[in-house]
């Protein structure tokens, strides 16, 4: 057990031996390059998967073909009386291209984009769409896509049978420049668009005489907190949507009988505590279900959670092990520390020899000398462990600011938004990842005063007494 | 009551030193009182300081044997020959070996802070403290209790060797050429003092010294030369 003057020895000589401080500063040094290292690379992972989860909610059910699939709304009412279910909302997803045309104000501007078919209402319960509106986000009233009471007064608007209003992806309309923000072109608020979506067969054939085209008053703009991951996609109300899509319910001459309307996506949100997987296999049992009590025979149904969904897993996987590497190199930094403080070590023991002859000759035993080292370096690793906590902390909180401030003082801009994927460098503090540093940061620290502390208790106490 | 404290029996001890062997005890017999002041002298290299740690505990002889209190103590284990070091012996080397880092105070207290664990240290750091600042008043050192052994003269360090020596009350005190590092009149105090703890604490004292007038101020002087012990002429 750990005697007193073991304790009181190795804090004296940690307070008196300056050749430690370089020690303490390699262990602090260490440990807040890994903390900022692992923070921030954590911070990427961890705003990609907040981003995807807030922007499709926990489970998502849809149709594995662009046809959609019917019986949505029955799905969606039985869905919200599941326990453990707080909202489901239909979306249609369609390829569509947008256009902008006003002469003397902007140039032609045609684009390829995802046209999303949402109730606003639903769908900004889900998802953070509310949050990220330009223009709505301040209000206090639910999104919306209803076309104004009174029209704007513009120009362009003249002669325009809207048939609805849109909110476009802020990326769809302005680049992020490279301090992530959007330098919006007001006047293109309140005019028309025009977007146009591949009209289907009912056969799944492109019905190439019947492309359809609406026109749309650009009411909003809609900033995803990471805009890169999703493609640039256009918002329209349901309704429209399906009737863009044909995807409206329609008789069927040939069978005889009512085709029902379709959806393209049904999107869940669970409560909070709430196990997704067996809230998954229910939603199935639901909709294998509906299928048989409407004899439907349609396409397979893809029951995802939002983590599951093609693209974002394998891209969390890809992003964690760029983290895991990033850590391992700084790590094999962290591991020169302890070959310093080794050497430290090495050079206070050899300098401390007399003094281990000292505390033998007055009862002091092997494991006592080894152990005052062994509790010195500790030491130097608590003190060092908590030194670059004190400087990764702040430095990982203030980042963006440090970041901004280097870029405005000597003009060099390491982190560009424009042309990175997330708008801004993490700044939170990973703490399991920093105990874990700290932790290694002490454990590195006993590693290296290993050998030193060996070979202090193994020093015969006349040898040390004779030491020169 | 034993009649010795402490007895080497036979000893032998070599050094070797690449082809050479030094044969530096040769079966050596000694023999100490409780109480008693006895002085050993030789020549430098004679063994004299080798003698004093073999019986201090803090070297290992080739043979023979050492008793103290008529116990082998080649019999004990490292942890008990370390327990014996610390509570029955107290060490005075010729060049006061301090711990540069701790105060006066602090150096005096170290033995008692070996002996005590945690615990029993919280409890009695009061007394002992109180201990070995009588003691340093004794030794006129009350005054250096706070100093570093660097802000002392040679023999203000070397009394604060004494009493850390004193601290733990040992029943053997061994001086290894106490004044060895100081000038006459220094030397000659601690002489004094070395006197004044034998005569009125009885305290026991093998003190090694290579010069003869240091010696002639014990009770008792033998001479160390090839290895044996022999009185002093």
């Amino acid at each position: 057990m750990l005697r007193h003057f073991e304790l009181f020895l190795a804090c004296r000589y940690l307070k008196k031996k300056r050749l430690a401080f370089f020690s303490i500063a390699a262990v602090a040094l260490s440990v807040a390059m890994l903390i900022v290292v692992s923070s921030v690379t954590g911070g990427f992972v961890k705003q990609y998967r907040v981003a995807c989860h807030s922007s499709y909610g926990d489970i998502i059910i849809s149709a594995d073909s662009l046809m959609g699939f019917p019986y949505y709304d029955e799905l969606v009412t039985q869905a919200r009386k599941l326990d453990g279910l707080r909202e489901a909302t239909a979306v249609i997803k369609l390829p569509g291209l947008l256009r902008i045309d006003q002469p003397g104000r902007f140039k032609l501007f045609v684009k390829g984009v995802q046209v999303l078919g949402i109730e606003p209402k639903s769908y900004s319960q889900i998802t953070n769409f509310k949050a990220g509106l330009w223009k709505q986000s301040k209000l206090d009233a639910p999104p919306s896509l209803a076309l104004p009471d009174k029209l704007p007064d513009n120009p362009y608007l003249k002669g325009v049978k809207l048939r609805g209003a849109c909110i476009v992806g802020v990326e769809v309309v302005c680049n992020r420049s490279s301090d992530a923000s959007y330098h919006r072109k007001k006047d293109l608020y309140n005019s028309p668009v025009i977007i146009s979506v591949m009209a289907l067969k009912r056969t799944g054939l492109i019905d190439v005489d019947a492309t359809v085209r609406y026109p749309f008053l650009l009411i909003d703009d809609f900033e995803a907190s990471v805009p890169l991951i999703t493609e640039p996609t256009v918002y329209i109300p349901f309704a429209l949507a399906q009737k863009m899509s044909r995807m409206l319910e329609y008789h069927d001459d040939d069978a005889a009988r009512t085709k029902p309307a379709r959806a393209s996506q049904v999107q869940i949100l669970a409560e909070p505590d709430a196990d997704l997987q067996e809230l998954k296999k229910r939603l199935r049992e639901i909709w294998d279900k509906i299928a048989w009590d409407n004899a439907y025979l349609g396409g397979a149904m893809v029951f995802e959670t939002w983590d599951e969904q093609e693209g974002i897993a394998s891209f969390i996987a890809q992003f964690e092990r760029e983290r895991t590497l990033m850590t391992i190199l700084f790590g094999i930094m962290g591991v020169v520390s302890v070959f310093l403080i080794f050497c430290i070590f090495f050079v206070i023991v050899t300098e401390k020899i007399p003094d281990i002859g000292i505390i033998k000759s007055v009862g002091g035993s092997s494991a006592a000398v080894g152990r005052i080292f062994f509790v010195y370096a500790g030491a130097v690793g608590v003190v060092g462990a908590f030194l670059g906590l004190a400087m990764g902390w702040p430095f990982v909180v203030h980042i963006n600011a440090i970041h901004d401030w280097v870029a405005q003082t000597f003009d060099w801009r390491v982190y560009d938004a424009a042309v990175l994927l997330f708008p801004y460098i993490p700044n939170e503090v990973d703490w399991y990842a920093t105990t874990i540093i700290m932790i290694a940061a002490l454990v590195g620290s006993l590693i290296g005063s290993m050998i030193p502390a060996a070979r202090a208790a193994l020093m015969k106490p006349i040898q040390a007494l004779r030491y020169e | 009551m034993n009649n010795t404290i402490i007895r080497a029996e036979n000893l032998v001890k070599t050094y070797t030193t690449g082809p050479e062997v030094l044969r530096i005890l040769r079966g050596l017999e000694l023999s100490v009182r409780p109480g008693e002041f006895l002085a050993v002298t030789g020549v430098s290299g004679s063994g004299k300081s080798t003698l004093l740690h073999l019986l201090g505990l803090l070297d290992e002889c080739d043979s023979g044997r050492i008793y103290f209190d008529e116990q082998d103590v080649s019999a004990l284990s490292r942890a008990q020959r370390d327990r014996l070091r610390n509570r029955q012996i107290g060490f005075v080397f010729q060049f006061y070996h301090l711990l540069p880092e701790l105060t006066v105070l602090e150096n005096t207290m170290l033995p008692a802070m070996v002996t005590n664990s945690t615990f029993s240290w919280l409890g009695s750091r009061a007394k002992l403290r109180k201990q070995a600042l009588e003691i340093l008043n004794q030794l006129s050192l009350a005054d250096r209790a706070k100093h570093r052994p660097a802000q002392l003269s040679g023999g203000e360090q070397q009394r604060t060797a004494i009493a850390r020596a004193l601290i733990n009350k040992p029943r053997l005190l061994l001086a290894d050429e106490p004044t060895g590092n100081l000038d006459l009149d220094t030397g000659a105090r601690i002489l004094d003092l070395l006197e004044t703890l034998n005569s009125q604490h009885n305290q026991t004292i093998v003190m090694v010294s290579h010069d003869p007038d240091t010696a002639n101020r014990a009770h008792r002087c033998l001479h160390l030369e090839q290895g044996q012990i022999h009185n002093c002429s």
